[in-house]
């Protein structure tokens, strides 16, 4: 008996393209990739509640496609991104399989907004945000009445009364994308929850691997596809901005999710992190925004404990204000017996400065925290190996401190609120790279090389954190710093708001 | 309260004293934009060798724009203006859906209006003047892209928001090329609300020549420009907007501008411009009685949208001029609508009607009527 037929489905920029064509190069397929009518105007409808009869138009279309493709000798295929709300009543009237791909919502808003403004300018017209078009995609923009422009009445948009469908008018591209990615997905998800596990597979082509591919060719019943071909194919980015003939500047482009400022990620969020979660690229953890690679290079280099010096000494005027600090706090009367360093590195400067009381390092890097259990003696002073963000210290300390570690950070607002969770008195840290009065938003960079972030802190963002979350006597300014490089870094002071007694456990009754 | 183009003139005049007060002389020609055509080039250098103290041209100088075209005085006129008569813009929204929801309907742009393919549907376009408000213009445009319904609207060349003219140079207003930009990301149908006659005769200068300029520059911006719409009717002066056009003279006859020189109707090849359609679908009357016709152009005192008894002669009972439509619906105010028309020896005429009456009548519509709302954005802005 010939396997089944099969459609590739999925969100538009996910790769549904590439894997059709991948797929397509074997020896027992005749796959077809969007063929027309390809449902753009009924796939609104249906979303919308407004088509009546879908299995009658998927009778005078798909199935009488499959109905002449599919053969003993040959397996029919079809690459369509509009079929979400039709799977169940396709697979009912074929007994279809279905190939599900997905890939990170947040390179997919990317490609979308790169698709729009370097190649068709079409995604979502109706929005108020006017890019700048580059010609090929104001040209085509230009030639395409909206009316005739399937691919585009095709996408979701939120029903009408519904919350988002107020906001609509006024939302950004980027936040429409983000809407479509999670949207659609839900859709697929919801459908293919309907069928029997056996007919269908997913396949997450945020990198694709050649066995991975080779894997869905199994499931189809593909035969002739080589793992070498497939890899070559893989290799090529088929259907991607370049293979399209477009050749663009990175200036023009839209930039990877990591370096997306805070803005950004908190407007993708709060569209499309449900569904992240559903599909399983994120834990639902504030390291949802760290590559996978990030950190890696602390713990694969060995700085050494002469560049740490360096580093204190570089930086020395804002160490000693920070311990001047702590003193005047009890020169005032406020008890200062414990304190927490986010990111300690070797406790330089730190654990000679607190000798004489609890002092407790944290730092990412376990080979860092290996040597200040070995060379830092006092009693007082503990090391722990944790990412202090979202693990947490699992106590509290009178001063929660961090020198110059956020700006490395995956995620500022969460580092910021993990300190308030780890102080029952005060928080107190610097940023490095300066000091940034204008920004609205942090600006996040990252180094792939370095394996870490470089943020510039938006002083306001980050009072808007310390205030939501109750901190009072709120402090952040610039502080001179007397070098040429950086002359001022960000100093931020806060009084974090009194815990409820279960919530608190003295760092000193812990180490007791 | 000073009229719109009072105010206009007033801020330009203005600007003018501001810098030839506080600044030398010198050529903006220099920052002419690479963008600019090459026809408005010819233009400002032409303008620049006959009138060298000019300050500038095209596009307006940035930095007069702001008193030259004291747009939030404007828009703070217009609401005032048009309070009395707009919608709120959830009224256009609710418009669109008894359009979009009647069965059997093809809503087309007006280019494709009469193409062929809907014989057995109610073909309907939805027109556009912008004769004030550009800003609710673009909105029903994004309204409609998320519809997927192609929209038709016409920019008024001669309105405050468009441009004006100091000595012979025409400005524009600088917002003017965003507001464009905006209609063309929206995907609808972008054509020029023809005032050519208005240039002649208020303005003394050359309105064919203007219409042309118009519609390069805005092809130049990436508007596919496929047609006009007069703006205005036959009594404000004279004579229809169209009938600067080649063939589209209704009656052969010598109208003057204030000079005494000699319009040119019946002067600019639509065909040469590019043109395919005149959105009024207005057409010589089949039994023209030119003594009627003469009489109705020459009541510009009648000339009344407000007028039940104006519009019903303008829509239905023109000595002048048939329609190649069947039905046209005009926005007039408050929830406020006139339909007028003929299909097969069935007259419609109705004042005043609102929008449930305007559901009623579309579902009434026969098959294979072409119907053709018009909306002036002005009238939906609240």
């Amino acid at each position: 008996m010939s396997p089944p037929p099969f459609f590739i489905v999925g969100s538009a920029r996910s790769g549904t393209t590439s894997i059709a064509r991948i797929l397509g190069a074997a020896s027992n397929v005749y796959l077809l990739v969007e063929p027309m009518p390809n449902l753009n105007i009924e796939t609104r409808l249906m979303m919308d509640g407004r088509l009546e009869d879908p299995v009658a138009v998927l009778r005078g279309t798909v199935i009488k496609r499959v109905e002449t493709g599919h053969g003993p000798s040959r397996i029919y295929g079809e690459k369509n991104v509009t079929l979400g709300p039709f799977l169940k009543y396709l697979h009912d009237a074929v007994k279809c399989k279905i190939v599900f791909i997905h890939r990170d919502g947040r390179d997919v808003a990317r490609s979308m907004i790169d698709w729009h403004t370097q190649k068709f300018g079409n995604i979502y017209r109706e929005c108020g945000e006017l890019p700048p078009l580059a010609r090929p995609a104001l040209e085509s923009a230009a030639a395409l009445p909206v009316h005739h422009d399937t691919s585009d009445y095709s996408r979701p948009r939120p029903p009408v009364g519904s919350a988002l469908w107020h906001d609509w008018p006024h939302l950004s591209r980027f936040e429409m994308c983000s809407y479509y990615w999670s949207t659609i997905n839900e859709l697929f998800l919801d459908q293919i929850e309907q069928l029997p596990r056996e007919s269908w597979t997913a396949i997450d082509y945020t990198n694709p691997s050649p066995e991975e591919l080779l894997r869905v060719a199994d499931f189809c019943g593909l035969r002739g596809l080589a793992r070498q071909e497939v890899e070559r194919m893989l290799g090529q980015r088929i259907n991607s901005l370049e293979d399209r003939g477009v050749s663009s500047s990175s200036a023009t482009l839209q930039p990877a999710w990591e370096a997306w400022d805070g803005g950004l990620r908190r407007n993708f969020d709060r569209l499309a992190a449900a569904t992240m979660r559903r599909l399983g690229y994120y834990r639902g953890s504030p390291r949802d925004w760290a590559p996978p690679s990030y950190g890696k290079w602390w713990s694969r280099h060995d700085a050494g404990l002469e560049w740490y010096e360096w580093m204190y000494q570089s930086r020395r005027r804002m160490h000693e204000d920070f311990i001047a600090w702590v003193r005047a706090l009890e020169r005032a009367g406020q008890g200062i017996a414990s304190l927490a360093d986010f990111g300690c590195g070797l406790g330089v400067g730190y654990a000679d400065a607190f000798r004489d009381r609890r002092y407790i390092g944290l730092d990412l890097s376990a080979r860092n925290v290996e040597w200040c259990r070995h060379n830092r003696s006092n009693p007082l002073h503990r090391y722990a190996c944790v990412d202090f963000v979202v693990d947490g210290i699992g106590e509290t300390a009178d001063v929660v401190s961090s020198s110059g570690t956020i700006d490395n950070a995956y995620d500022v607002d969460a580092f910021v609120q993990s300190m308030i969770r780890a102080s029952s008195g005060w928080i107190y840290f610097t940023c490095y790279r300066g000091w940034f009065p204008d920004l609205r938003e942090h600006r996040y960079s990252w180094d792939e090389k370095t394996t870490c972030f470089y943020n510039d802190i938006s002083p306001r963002r980050i009072r808007s954190v310390l205030e939501r979350a109750g901190c009072t006597e709120v402090d952040i300014r610039p502080m001179a710093t007397g070098r040429s490089d950086v002359r001022y870094e960000t100093r931020v002071i806060a009084r974090v708001p009194v815990k409820p007694a279960h919530e608190t456990g003295s760092i000193r009754a812990a180490a007791e | 309260m000073p009229r719109l183009s009072e105010l206009l003139l007033r801020s330009t005049l203005l600007a003018r004293l501001r810098y030839w007060a506080g600044r030398k002389r010198r050529s903006l020609l220099k920052a002419i934009d690479p963008d600019t055509p090459l026809l408005e080039r010819s233009l400002i250098r032409t303008v620049r060798r006959k009138f060298p103290w000019l300050p500038g041209g095209g596009d307006f100088p940035a930095c007069l724009a702001a008193d030259a075209f004291d747009m939030d005085g404007y828009f703070a006129q217009l609401s005032e203006t048009y309070r009395p008569h707009a919608n709120p813009f959830h009224y256009y929204e609710q418009f669109v859906d008894v359009v979009e929801s009647s069965p059997l309907t093809a809503i087309r742009p007006l280019f494709e209006l009469f193409a062929p393919g809907a014989e057995q549907r109610r073909v309907m376009g939805i027109r556009h003047d912008i004769d004030a408000d550009p800003v609710t213009a673009v909105r029903c445009a994004r309204h409609l892209a998320a519809r997927g319904i192609c929209g038709s609207f016409y920019l008024l060349h001669s309105a405050p928001y468009y441009g004006h003219f100091a000595h012979n140079l025409f400005l524009r207003n600088p917002q003017l090329r965003g507001w464009v930009m905006g209609l063309v990301a929206a995907g609808c149908e972008i054509g020029v609300h023809n005032d050519a006659l208005k240039v002649y005769l208020e303005w003394g200068k050359d309105g064919a020549s203007a219409l042309e300029t118009e519609i390069a520059w805005l092809r130049m911006l990436g508007a596919r420009v496929r047609g006009t719409v007069a703006h205005n009717s036959g009594p404000t002066y004279g004579a229809e907007n169209f009938e600067i056009f080649s063939g589209r003279t209704l009656w052969a006859r010598q109208l003057t501008d204030r000079r005494g020189r000699a319009l040119p109707l019946d002067n600019l090849a639509e065909a040469k411009l590019g043109l395919a359609y005149e959105g009024t679908f207005a057409k010589r009357k089949h039994r023209f009685d030119r003594d009627a016709a003469e009489r109705f152009f020459a009541d510009r005192e009648a000339a009344s949208v407000r007028s039940e008894a104006w519009m019903r002669r303008y829509l239905l009972d023109n000595p002048a001029l048939d329609w190649a439509i069947d039905y046209q619906f005009w926005l007039v105010g408050k929830d406020s609508w006139v339909a007028a028309g003929r299909f097969a020896d069935e007259e419609l005429f109705e004042w005043q009607v609102d929008l449930d009456r305007v559901r009623q009548l579309v579902l009434r519509l026969p098959a294979g009527s072409r119907t053709v709302f018009v909306v002036h954005p002005e009238y939906v802005r609240g």
